[in-house]
């Protein structure tokens, strides 16, 4: 019996994809791995979708040192 | 070109009907490439069809893809009408559309063109620096109000920009759009035609007819001469006054008897900036005053060498900015910055391109206009945000047999539904409108 | 607004131009096709010949084609008549104030009609060859002295010829031809004429520029329309009729008659037709005495002949 689930296709590198499956446990939504770049993220929803983009975000501008930023970030 | 784009959306009836004019038929031949213009006038004079492969004889070989390019122009514009031939031995003609050809004709075989009478020299012509300053205040006052609330533009123009979707209500006063944000940083005829278009598609057929042949015909005026009013019928007086609010045209009053093209309107065809080769010494220095003002460092400083607050806040959009001095702005290129127009909906390529652009001349002389490095930077800036690539789509695995899974393949390949598949797991995706399609091949072949 | 670019401006997809259109007002030529039109005896060939009125007009329709291509096409015309080389426009010495709101065609035609195409002197001798060196000359002047306001613009010549070359104009057109060849300004060639024109030939062919001899005169203005209007930018893609072979013997200095084999001077590299004991261009001495045995000519019509002194006697054709 095939199966089928409905939703988005996510296309990223490998440690943007490890961290999505890092983030999915955490903010409870259903993720099938597909292969190394290619994850399927059930019931894609524009809420999954912005958090995923938001916890991204997050960790982009915790992992980059700005001089010109610095009265910006703290 | 947005003109063009405007152009090929347009009727064959409506074009064929725009045609019937002299000027206008002029005014986009002038619009076109130099290869399709030499396309043109070779057919000029031939009553009967060519077949195609004649025409791949005018070319050389090695630039056939550009003249596929400007063949296609020309159809898309109808001047070009293709006969297909429905035998083989026979291959397709073409023959220029009999109306544009005529009109051309007609006017090459005219020797006393005139568009409008004009008006005898006075001494209160206005300069042809007063024409640049009035047509450039002008247009700065839509631009100050896009991206300073605080001007209270003309009602014509703010109900322009919101049928353009630059600006929406918001609580009762206006805010700008993204599609506004990426207004602003292009090029000044784009930005015209832009609205003009909006202006057009406001008004009947008839009307928008005779409104663009008299805009195609303004495009021909001399720049400094004035031309008499009273020669116009009532639909392009009436346009006059329209048109003086974008600084088009200058008019003293509304009631003068003259009114004087700018050089926005004469250039507005082209796109090209006219530089009336003929006054030349003037040229120079009006060029310079209106030339860039954009210093890119590699150390992502930028400064910009303007006083204009409409400059200042357009910068602002994607600079941090630090200092103001009387002449001079500074700023600094941030990933904050950056961001911060990459979410209100600018790409890197507008802002780069909006810094190209305007670059100052002694940068462009020195051949950096804008460093590699800054352009890489801001495009991976812009990359950063675009790590993930969503599709909306539909999976499939736990497939029964190895056939299946590779037939499912194969007709989702053929259907044009195959967005991805992992041969190892046995999965599937496609999209959306493939659901069903597949749902029921599958139950037919493997139910 | 856009101007800051000018250093890039060469390489868009621009096809700004500087026109200079040099027409042949020899009357003697003109006057000889009329008169042979109106007897009826030419050969079909002749048959499609044009009057100066009708060549005018098909002119003016081409004048009109390349300024209605683009907004900032230049365009001056000089007349070349007998003894002197004038501009139809633009007009230096127009005195009515009026005279910039005629139109283009207008001017030239005004011009044309109040000059003096006869300039002949009664002290002077009889002379029928059009100043083809002067026009030329004045030509590249005025497109050098346009290239410093614009340094961005391609100019382009467009000759339209009838009389035949002139012999004593060999050095001067030919030195023009190389300055031309130099700052790439195509030479375009219209031959109205029955022959050919060596001169135009190898301007043409050395400048690569166009060279047409129209088949049937009548259609000028077709011809005109498809081959003369392309510029210079469009050249690099489009084909245009040039020549295959060109006639490039020289003609000699002391003589001006055309010369297959003749004599060198080693200095300044003119040529003679007959030895002389000093060259008359740089002033070079040559030796006295010259022997000069047989002239053998081989295959390739290469002789060469060996004296004493500064003077060799070599020659080549092609």
């Amino acid at each position: 019996m095939v199966h089928v689930y409905k939703g988005s296709l996510i296309e990223c590198d490998p440690p943007t994809k490890q961290f999505v499956l890092w983030i999915s446990k955490q903010e409870h939504f259903d993720v099938i791995d597909i292969d190394e770049t290619h994850l399927f993220l059930q019931g894609g929803d524009e809420r999954s979708m912005n958090a995923i983009q938001r916890r991204l975000d997050e960790l982009q501008n915790e992992n980059t040192y700005s001089v010109f930023d610095k009265d910006v970030d703290k | 070109m947005k003109i063009f784009e405007y152009l090929s959306s347009l009727s064959q009836n409506e074009l064929e009907d725009l045609y019937q004019d002299q000027w206008t038929c002029k005014a986009i031949l002038r619009t076109l490439p130099p290869r399709a213009k030499q396309y043109i006038l070779k057919m000029l004079m031939i009553d009967y069809p060519i077949p195609i492969s004649s025409a791949k004889e005018w070319t050389s070989s090695t630039s056939m893809q550009t003249h596929k390019e400007a063949l296609k122009k020309l159809f898309d514009l109808k001047i070009i009408l293709l006969n297909r031939s429905y035998q083989q031995s026979v291959s397709d003609s073409i023959r220029l559309n009999p109306i544009y050809q005529d009109n051309i004709k007609k006017s090459l075989a005219d020797m006393n063109q005139t568009v409008f009478t004009t008006q005898k020299e006075t001494n209160k012509a206005p300069t042809i620096e007063a024409l640049d300053a009035f047509s450039k205040s002008q247009w700065e006052k839509v631009l100050y109000f896009l991206s300073d609330e605080q001007t209270k533009p003309s009602p014509l123009i703010s109900e322009l920009l919101l049928t353009a979707d630059l600006t929406k209500p918001d609580n009762g006063s206006l805010s700008i759009t993204s599609e506004g944000f990426k207004f602003l940083l292009k090029d000044v005829y784009t930005q015209i035609w832009t609205l003009l278009i909006v202006y057009l598609n406001n008004n009947t057929p008839e009307k928008k007819k005779d409104l663009l042949t008299f805009l195609f015909k303004l495009s021909f005026l001399q720049l400094g001469k004035g031309y008499l009013v009273s020669n116009l019928n009532d639909l392009q007086k009436e346009l006059l006054m329209d048109l003086k609010q974008f600084g088009l045209i200058y008019m003293v009053s509304n009631q003068s008897v003259a009114f004087y093209p700018t050089r926005l309107i004469i250039s507005l065809t082209t796109g090209k900036t006219l530089s009336l080769f003929q006054n030349i010494a003037a040229e120079r220095e009006i060029s310079q005053k209106e030339q860039g003002y954009i210093i890119l460092e590699t150390n992502y400083r930028l400064y910009a060498y303007t006083s204009s607050s409409l400059q200042i806040s357009l910068l602002s959009l994607f600079v941090k900015m630090l200092y103001r001095l009387p002449n001079l702005a500074v700023g600094i290129i941030t990933r904050e910055s950056i961001r911060t127009a990459l979410i209100h909906g600018i790409t890197a390529d507008q802002i780069i391109e909006f810094v190209r652009h305007n670059a100052h001349p002694n940068a462009v002389n020195n051949g950096h206009p804008i460093p590699d490095v800054v352009a890489e930077q801001i495009k991976l800036w812009e990359a950063e945000r675009n790590r993930i690539g969503y599709t909306k789509s539909v999976l499939y695995n736990s497939f029964p047999t190895t056939d299946c899974y590779n037939a499912t393949v194969k007709f989702a390949q053929e259907q044009d539904f195959y967005i991805y598949s992992n041969d190892s797991n046995k999965t599937l995706i496609v999209n959306e409108n493939g659901n069903d399609p597949i749902r029921t091949f599958i139950r037919r072949n493997f139910g | 607004m856009e101007n800051n670019s000018i250093a890039n401006n060469i390489d868009e997809d621009d096809d700004t131009s500087l026109l200079v259109i040099i027409v042949d007002c020899n009357i003697y030529s003109w006057g000889n096709r009329e008169k042979l039109l109106k007897e009826g005896t030419l050969n079909d060939e002749k048959k499609t010949y044009i009057t100066f009125s009708k060549f005018l007009e098909h002119l003016m329709v081409f004048i009109n084609a390349y300024l209605m291509l683009n907004q900032e096409n230049q365009l001056s015309v000089l007349c070349s008549k007998i003894g002197k080389s004038e501009f139809l426009f633009p007009n230096h010495t127009a005195n009515d104030p009026l005279y910039s709101e005629k139109t283009i065609q207008e001017q030239i035609l005004h011009k044309l009609q109040n000059m003096d195409l006869n300039n002949i002197n009664e002290t002077e001798e009889r002379n029928i060859s059009s100043s083809f060196s002067a026009a030329m000359s004045m030509a590249l002047c005025y497109i050098s002295r346009i290239k410093k306001a614009t340094p961005t613009i391609r100019p382009r010549i467009v000759v339209f010829n009838v009389s035949p070359d002139v012999s004593a104009q060999y050095i001067s057109v030919m030195n023009c031809i190389f300055s031309a060849q130099k700052q790439s300004i195509p030479v375009d060639c219209c031959i109205l004429s029955q022959t050919d024109s060596t001169f135009l030939q190898q301007a043409s062919h050395l400048t690569n520029g166009v060279y047409l001899k129209p088949q049937n005169q009548q259609q000028l203005t077709q011809y005109l329309l498809s081959t003369f209007l392309i510029d210079t930018y469009s050249r690099k893609f489009l084909a245009y009729p040039t020549l295959k072979s060109v006639d490039y013997r020289a003609s000699c200095f002391c003589h001006k008659k055309i010369v297959d084999i003749g004599f060198v001077c080693s200095v300044c590299l003119s040529i003679f037709c007959k030895y002389s004991s000093s060259c008359s261009t740089c002033g070079t001495k040559f030796s006295l005495k010259i022997e000069l045995p047989k002239k053998t000519t081989t295959a390739n019509n290469t002789t060469t002949v060996i004296g004493g002194g500064n003077q060799s006697a070599t020659a080549s054709t092609k």
